[in-house]
């Protein structure tokens, strides 16, 4: 055995390492349940719409909700929760969509919110709302009408 | 054929190495979602008066086998669709950190008769899991 032979017998240890190490990360899934963080943000505490806020003279109501990530370029799903104290049955359901102001925007998401109150009596709504983003971030919310 | 050398096996590694670093892992080539569904049939109450959105619904849960906090879409395949269609699907405020997606389905049935709908959803997600 020569000065060459050993030289290749003490490369076959840490080559094969790392022919395994490439095989084992040719072969993992890099996106899905193993390897995609997902982050879940959430209004702190459910709101209420009381006193000067309650549904009156205008029987629709609308709500931007909007996602700022901590990076951009990311992925957000919406999640709302609403909940009528009152006539629940003179009540619409309540209706999300995408705000189109920042659709194509790597910096915010923005979600509209609308209901309508079909009775004439002021009503009292609550709204929790969360977002499933591939970035930390923060939510924050307006009421638009 | 003659055994791989040591430069053979090295020559390999770096190809692979090289493939690998030019590789996207997120996005349109690697991306995996998978799809999971459920048959189910719902009587759906004809209101006395079919002039309000009756906010007649029914809960969907997702659970995902292993991801925290799973993407997850609900969509839906019904034979009375063009007849009685479902108004609107909400994915409802998930707990932190769960595996657990829950979505409510409205039914909005303006005929003032009850109304059988056959429904079988499909939920897209970044996991496997089950629907309930």
């Amino acid at each position: 055995m020569g000065v060459y032979d050993n030289r290749e017998n003490n490369l076959a240890i840490p080559i094969d390492r790392l022919e395994k190490d490439i095989q084992d990360f040719k072969s993992s899934q890099k996106f899905g349940a193993k390897s995609l963080k997902i982050y879940h943000v959430q209004t702190v505490d459910t709101w209420d719409i009381v006193g000067a806020d309650m549904l009156t003279s205008n029987p629709e109501s609308m709500w931007r909700i909007t996602f700022t990530p901590d990076y951009i370029d990311f992925y957000v799903e919406f999640e709302l929760n609403w909940q009528i104290t009152q006539n629940p049955t003179q009540f619409d359901a309540f209706y999300a969509w995408d705000d189109s102001t920042d659709i194509d925007s790597q910096h915010s998401k923005s979600f509209i919110v609308w209901s309508q109150n079909d009775f004439s009596a002021n009503q009292k709504v609550n709204l929790k709302f969360a977002i499933k983003a591939t970035s930390p971030g923060i939510i924050t919310w307006i009421r638009l009408a | 054929m003659r055994e791989d050398t040591v430069q053979d096996r090295i020559d390999r590694a770096r190809k692979d190495v090289d493939s690998l670093k030019s590789t996207q892992f997120i996005g349109a080539d690697s991306s995996k979602l998978f799809i999971t569904s459920l048959s189910a049939s719902y009587v759906i109450p004809g209101p006395s008066n079919p002039s309000y959105h009756y906010p007649y619904f029914v809960e969907i849960t997702f659970t995902s086998d292993n991801q925290i906090n799973p993407f997850a879409n609900l969509d839906y395949a019904t034979t009375t669709l063009n007849s009685f269609p479902i108004d609107h699907i909400q994915k409802k405020v998930s707990n932190d950190d769960s595996k657990v997606t829950k979505f409510w389905a409205f039914f909005i049935n303006n005929t003032g008769t009850d109304i059988t709908v056959d429904v079988t959803w499909y939920i897209m997600s970044t996991d496997t899991g089950t629907i309930t």
